[in-house]
């Protein structure tokens, strides 16, 4: 025991005096600091909430597991690098000491600088200058706790993991591979739920359950356990040692228990006799000695050394089965992704395997995986003569260094087109096998250049790295601050681009336009960091390590004379090409991107309001015509623009002063109003302030006239804007033609946001519906005439009736009217389509689309005609006899766009869904919500207040409800429901603010999607169909068309007027100003005799800040028996008393399984409690 | 020829490793004798062009190995004194590569200048192997095949029969000398029977200077007649060690012989010995270069 206890004592004294202890440290301690700085963690917990430092600690030891690799790796090889192994064990110590305690003397080192990022987490949120809202009492437990559970448990997998394999291969490389299938191991599990931690879209609950016990890291089980934890819930309680948590924590430690007794035996040999074989004697070769003739000695050139080297180099990274180690973890991840990707369309169903699919979810895997290759590969190679002490032979040849050098790092930048390869091999045998053939060379091989040229680039820093960095891990650490660096420089604090090494303007592909404006870009990038690239390799050539003095002040001394004159020049040659592209790039790169951070951001919106909200109380004139020509110069990407809007006054008192906000992306802009005047241009806020003269009169109309250009050629930074674009253009009305008024989207929405920047009172959007009635104004709808002018090829489709097409010029034209007002959010695609139709009952609905994708069309259309049949005798007939349905690019910013007499749907959102898979009819539900905002929302378009998206989003849920329910029958509905429930229960979790009722919500989609989808649905069921479409008929008699105001208390009320019972009454409240959760469980189901007597039990919360707390009064609550094809045999409801209560319903021979609350009248917090098996006796 | 004028080296920590070495080396086996640490391996790992001298000069044949070390390397073959290889690679593989390193053209002619070396080193049996799997004796037979290779004027070869066993260690001796037929061998080595065997010339070093340097005969020769031996107890010959410079005192049979530098018998007890190289060796380094 004495002699562990040295061995530990030793190791950790050893371990902390190495540099990369302190950088260890230092690393971790920064990020724990960046994270307290930037206030990580979910906006409405405190920054030192149990919940924020349970993630941050989680994350941070993730992190830990480079810092680890390097403590396992010294702890392990340093024995073997210092031929120390036989001096070691010709003393007492047992192997068995040496393998426990250099193991533990590893894990405390890592415990160590864990523990400075926790010393770190705690001491920031009081010295860091965070906001002191975001600031809760210092909690020491709370660390301790963390620390615990998570770190702890986590830094003993990994540090035994990496551990055994370093002490087991006594090769660097394999500990290095180690650590990267650890992050494998966790990436891929993150990936495969879509983990919050990727800020992705819900995971479906039981991926999200089998990732909590398989993820190694424990962050799945903490995102299961606290997924629907109230803001209160994350900044007091403490996570529990329970439930899927529990077993994860167990089940890995068991692992690494496994794996430190496995990797104990046969130990020794391995230790001390690393990877020799047992020579065989050599036998004389009698009578073929043989005088030094020698073979003529031809010169070789440079180029076939170099040639042969990088041959040489790369065969023997490929040849190593670590290598092969990475590309197995690299196929399975992008088989991974690939495969729930396919899997991850909305409510369950499947995606078409598209080329763009697989190159979408290919592109970060391989960002991720390319940079751990190039960091640890470019050690191993730079390395690789030294550490095998063949440099002496290597050095003592002619050949050049910079020739060797080269070959190395050709070899490097060689893995990162292999990796690319293969994924795509990958996924086209992915594609193959679900019967998707459509291999699209044109679009894979220019990913060579797209995806591979940053990792190459990267793969040059980090090989220069180990070149000019004395110590290999200190390199290494400088490797991935430079990773960071470029995947995400904003996390270091670096915005501008052109400082964050080999980050590029990404390039998303869509089959509208390939890589759009994106390749120019690129290559200016490619130009920049290719020149830094080269500056960095001239120092490697200068520092590179020759002969036996490579102190530092040797390598430099020896510069000169290592790169000789060829390298001045050189030298030179790349100096002045860097200054030459800094000279073009930085001032292109300005004209088109800017790089606020998130202060100056919000200062100028606060600005915007303090300035201009007075003006939202004025009356102004409403937009009742616009007449709008947009001229498409497709191949530079400009969209020049001009029209007139007529405004009429309509507001009852005289306007004598008019707000105009110009379009964001507009330049070159002219605005013209008759009568009036400038008095302000600010060009920071796109604002221009005019004055009539004299004021224009109550029903007095005025004409503005406007111009301006959309440009989206240059240099971008970041992806290129892709509107204006060259197949798939789309502009909206708001990018068109200048605004009115005042805009209250712009006003900062978080409380928090607001009181740091001295705003008083809550944002417009949070009007009180009762004060809509007096505020001035409605929305005003208008009539429009659209040209549009695009590439001879294209199409254009918009709102309205096609009342001309001409070609002039070399342009195709087409004009649109439309021939009644509609409302004023309006937009038109140009693109390369394909149209279909289908009429029936006088509806014909149009669908556009991509020529190569039209496998869903026919289901589109057809989903549309029968919602449009659905719909319309409960919400009347719809305005215009013409519906189009528009695919766009992908790259839109929705779901689906609904616009008076127009859908617009994104490519990967509905044309290429694999209709066959998923439990609901995805085309049909997201169609039949759209269609049924042609009512909610364009017939009966609400001022904007609170509750105003209830009308809109929550009728429209309802109205997808009702069509999917006349399609596939009631039980249909249940499938989406759930969905919608966990959508509302994960939104509220993450609200930053109290969550309001369904009365109050405004900016919550996750109140008025998720829970208003349950609240129609539990209101019909109550209530009754035809209560509910009384009361939705009559809210839009009251409220339809421009002057409508109808609120959410209008809706409240009608629904209430329809209420039988006080019990009715009740719940429509409770669901309209209650925010009551359950939680529902059936405790027992037991068969007695004919009878199945259930047990159920609840727990109820009354508002998201109490505990839940057992249900008083009475509660009921619906129960179903039914058979093993689910379907229903017997229902029931549980009166529950106090919050318990038992029913009997009969028994029959087919009965397997009782489910309570089977329609969600309730909202339920976990429902994997409600169901139980029916076992016969 | 190899001439080297006034060498000097410092290390950062102050160490002088060389101090103003200056030697004239013509074609055949040279041998560098000294003990540890006396500046072999940094005199060697300079005339490799692997270490910058801090003064002085060098020059092969004319030219100054400093002012082009690339051509100096194209004519050098070089022996360290211990190297790794890369695992899992053949012989034949690995030669092939440091021929190509040689800047050897032709694959033909490189293949066989690869054959010849595996063949002259006795590794023909076992030039698919792994070199990282020979014994300790192959893995210097390799080491002096690629230093062969390219066909060298001038071999540096640093200890290189260190732990090698007695067959071994002949084979070896066989090779320099059959290589030392053409070209310029430099052999450092503290081992003065390695010495005695293969070489025509040396030179002894001891703290960074050379003190002695001639023919092994004309280094003998010098100390003819004033080499004088006895045997005895530990406690006769601390006696007898008092009486004249010792060249070396070892235990022989069972008791213990001294060696003593002396123009005539020191006492009766001491009887006339006939010189030998290690007597010479000795002498430059304990008796300041006294020969």
């Amino acid at each position: 025991m004495s002699r562990l206890r040295a061995v530990i004592a030793f190791e950790w004294r050893h371990q902390v005096r190495q540099p990369a202890f302190a950088a260890g440290a230092l690393a971790l301690g920064g990020f724990a600091a960046v994270m307290v700085a930037t206030g990580y963690g979910p906006a409405a917990a405190r920054i030192n909430s149990p919940y924020v430092v349970m993630l941050s600690l989680g994350l941070l030891s993730l992190m830990a597991t480079f810092v680890v690799t390097f403590f396992a790796a010294a702890a392990a090889l340093r024995d073997r690098e210092h031929r120390m192994q036989e001096l070691l064990f010709a003393t007492p110590l047992t192997i068995g000491d040496w393998y426990l305690g250099r193991w533990l003397g590893v894990l405390a080192a890592a415990l160590a600088v864990t523990a400075v990022a926790a010393v770190v987490l705690m001491a920031g949120p009081f010295v860091l200058g965070v906001d002191p809202e975001r600031v809760g009492a210092l909690r020491a437990p709370a660390y301790l706790h963390a620390m615990a559970l998570m770190v702890i448990p986590n830094l003993v997998l990994v540090s035994s993991v990496l551990f055994v394999a370093a002490a087991r291969s006594q090769s660097a490389i394999v500990t290095y591979l180690g650590g990267v299938a650890i992050w494998a191991a966790f990436w891929v599990t993150a990936l495969v739920v879509d983990s919050p931690i990727l800020a992705g879209a819900a995971p479906a609950k039981d991926a999200l359950a089998r990732a909590a016990i398989l993820d190694p890291f424990g962050l799945s089980a903490f995102f299961e356990q606290t997924r629907y934890w109230t803001p209160g819930e994350r900044n007091s309680r403490l996570l529990m040692l329970d439930g899927r948590m529990l077993l994860n924590r167990l089940l890995w430690l068991a692992v690494a228990a496994l794996i430190m007794v496995t990797g104990r035996r046969d130990l020794a040999s391995r230790v001390l006799h690393p990877r020799l074989t047992s020579p065989k004697a050599p036998v004389d070769k009698a009578g073929r000695t043989a005088a030094q003739t020698g073979a003529e000695v031809l010169p070789l050139s440079p180029l076939a050394v170099f040639g042969h080297i990088a041959r040489l180099e790369l065969r023997l990274v490929l040849g190593h089965w670590s290598f092969m180690a990475v590309l197995a973890i690299w196929v399975a991840m992008v088989g991974i992704e690939i495969v729930s990707e396919i899997g991850s369309a909305e409510y369950g169903a499947r995606l078409l395997p598209t080329t763009a699919l697989v190159i979408d979810r290919m592109s970060d895997p391989l960002a991720l995986i390319g940079r751990l290759v190039g960091l640890y590969f470019a050690a191993d190679l730079v390395w690789r003569d030294r550490l095998g002490q063949i440099h002496h032979l290597i050095d003592a040849t002619p050949a050049a260094a910079v020739v060797r050098m080269l070959g190395k790092l050709t070899a490097l930048l060689i893995l990162p087109v292999i990796l690319l390869a293969t994924g795509l091999l990958t996924g086209t045998i992915i594609q193959a096998a679900l019967g998707y053939r459509d291999l699209r060379l044109d679009v894979l091989l220019p990913l060579f250049w797209y995806l591979t040229f940053p990792l190459m680039l990267f793969a040059v820093a980090a090989f220069a790295l180990q070149v000019i960095v004395p110590d290999r891990w200190i390199a290494m650490l400088g490797g991935i601050v430079v990773a960071v660096l470029g995947m995400d420089g904003t996390m270091l604090g670096v915005n501008h681009p052109m400082l964050r090494y080999a980050a590029f303007p990404v390039t998303p592909f869509s089959d509208f336009d390939g890589f759009g404006a994106a390749p120019r870009s690129f290559a200016a990038f490619a130009a920049w960091w290719t020149t830094v690239a080269g500056l960095l390799l001239l120092v490697s050539w200068g520092l590179w390590r020759h002969g036996s003095d490579v102190t530092m002040r040797s390598r430099i001394a020896a510069f000169p004379r290592m790169v000789g004159p060829a390298g001045g020049r050189i030298a030179k040659s790349l100096l002045v090409l860097l200054v030459a592209t800094a000279v073009w790039l930085a001032p292109a790169v300005a004209r088109t991107t800017r790089f606020p951070d998130r202060d100056s951001q919000l200062a100028n919106r606060a600005e915007y309001e303090r300035s201009y909200r007075s003006f939202h109380w004025l009356p102004h004139p409403a937009i009742v015509a616009a007449r709008i020509t947009v001229d498409l110069e497709l191949a530079d990407r400009r969209a020049g623009i001009n029209g007139e809007l007529l405004l009429v006054n309509n507001t009852g008192h005289p306007v004598d002063s008019i707000m105009v906000a110009i379009p964001r992306e507009a330049a070159a802009a002219t605005v013209v109003m008759d009568g009036a005047t400038v008095v302000r241009r600010d060009p920071e806020h796109g604002v221009l302030l005019l004055v009539f003269a004299p004021a224009l009169a109550p029903g007095d109309s005025a004409r503005l006239t406007f111009s301006h250009l959309i440009d989206r050629g240059g240099i971008h930074a970041d992806a290129p804007p892709r509107d204006v674009t060259g197949n798939g253009t789309r502009l909206m009305s708001s990018a068109m033609m200048p605004s009115l008024g005042y805009r209250p989207e712009l006003e900062l929405q978080e409380a928090r946001d607001r009181k740091a920047r001295q705003l008083t009172g809550p944002p417009l959007v949070r009007l009180r519906a009762s004060e809509v009635a007096a505020a001035p104004g409605g929305t005003a709808w208008l009539r429009l005439d659209l040209s549009v002018g695009t590439a001879p090829e294209q199409s254009v489709v918009a709102q309205g009736t096609l009342v001309a097409r001409w070609d002039s010029a070399g342009k195709a034209w087409y004009r649109y009217r439309t021939a009644h007002e509609i409302t004023p959010v309006f937009g038109f695609l140009s693109a390369v389509l394909t149209r279909q139709s289908v009429s029936r009952g006088g509806i014909t609905v149009e669908v556009w689309h991509h020529p190569g994708h039209g496998v869903n069309v026919p289901r589109i259309a057809e989903a549309a005609l029968r919602s449009v049949e659905v719909l319309s005798p409960r919400l009347g007939a719809l305005p215009d006899t013409m519906l189009r349905i528009v695919e766009v690019p992908r790259w839109a910013a929705f779901g689906a766009m609904a616009l008076s007499g127009m859908i617009l749907f994104p490519e990967s959102r509905g044309f290429l869904v694999d209709e066959e898979t998923g439990p609901v009819d995805l085309l049909l539900r997201r169609i039949g919500h759209e269609v049924a905002h042609q009512w909610w929302g364009h017939r009966l378009s609400p001022p904007l207040a609170e509750g105003s998206l209830v009308l809109v989003e929550s009728l429209a849920k309802d109205a997808e409800q009702l069509v999917v329910a006349a399609v596939h029958g009631p039980a249909a509905v249940a499938e989406l429901l759930g969905w919608d429930e966990d959508r509302y229960l994960a939104g509220r979790s993450e609200s930053g603010n109290l969550e309001p009722t369904m009365a109050r919500a405004a900016a919550e989609d996750w109140l008025y999607y998720g829970k208003g989808a349950l609240m129609m649905h539990a209101l019909r069921r109550s209530l009754g169909d035809a209560a509910v479409d009384r009361a939705l008929s009559g809210l839009l008699a009251l409220g339809s068309g421009p002057s409508g105001k109808a609120t959410v208390l209008h809706l409240q009320e009608l629904l209430l007027h329809e209420a039988g019972t006080a019990a009715d009454s009740a719940e429509v409240s409770e669901w309209f100003v209650g925010r009551t959760t359950w939680d529902v469980r059936l405790d027992a189901v037991t068969v007695i005799g004919d009878s199945v007597r259930l047990a159920v039990s609840a727990l109820k919360q009354p508002d998201p800040a109490q505990p839940f707390g057992a249900a008083t009064g009475s509660t009921i609550v619906e129960v179903v028996l039914r058979d093993p094809g689910e379907r229903e045999i017997v229902r029931g409801t549980v009166n529950l008393t106090g919050g318990s209560g038992t029913i009997l319903l009969p028994w029959s021979t087919t009965t397997v399984r009782a489910v309570l609350d089977p329609d969600f009248r309730l909202i339920d917090i976990d429902r994997t409690n409600n169901q139980g098996a029916v076992i016969p006796p | 020829m190899l001439e080297i004028r006034d060498l000097t080296l410092s290390y950062p920590n102050g160490v002088a490793a060389l101090r103003g070495v200056s030697l004239t080396i013509p074609r055949g086996l040279f041998g560098l004798l000294g003990p540890n640490g006396a500046g072999k391996s940094s005199l060697m790992r300079i005339l490799a062009t692997l270490q910058p001298a801090g003064s002085g000069m060098v020059t092969f044949d004319g030219a100054d190995i400093f002012a082009d070390p690339v051509a100096h390397r194209r004519r050098l073959g070089y022996l360290p004194q211990d190297f790794g290889v890369y695992p899992g690679m053949s012989a034949l593989a690995l030669l092939d590569h440091f021929a190509v390193l040689k800047g050897m053209g032709n694959a033909a002619a490189r293949r066989q200048a690869v054959e010849e070396q595996l063949v002259r080193t006795n590794l023909w049996d076992d030039r698919r192997r792994a070199v990282s799997s020979y014994s300790g004796g192959m893995r210097q037979r390799f080491g002096i095949a690629q230093a062969l290779l390219a066909r060298p004027s001038l071999v540096v070869v640093d200890e290189p029969t260190a732990g090698l066993d007695p067959e071994e260690r002949h084979r070896f001796h066989n090779l320099l000398a059959e290589i030392g037929e053409e070209v310029v061998v430099i052999l450092s080595t503290h081992i003065v029977e390695d010495v005695r065997q293969l070489c025509s010339r040396l030179a002894i070093i001891s703290r960074g200077e050379v003190v002695a340097e001639g023919t092994p005969g004309a280094l003998v020769a010098g100390l003819e007649g004033r080499v004088w031996s006895a045997t005895g107890s530990r406690r006769e010959i601390d006696l007898l060690a008092l009486l004249a410079p010792v060249l070396s005192m070892q235990w022989f049979a069972g008791k213990l012989a001294i060696r003593v530098l002396a123009d005539r018998a020191p006492s009766p007890r001491f009887s006339p010995a006939v010189p030998d190289l290690s007597d010479a060796y000795f002498a430059a380094l304990n008796l300041g270069g006294g020969v």
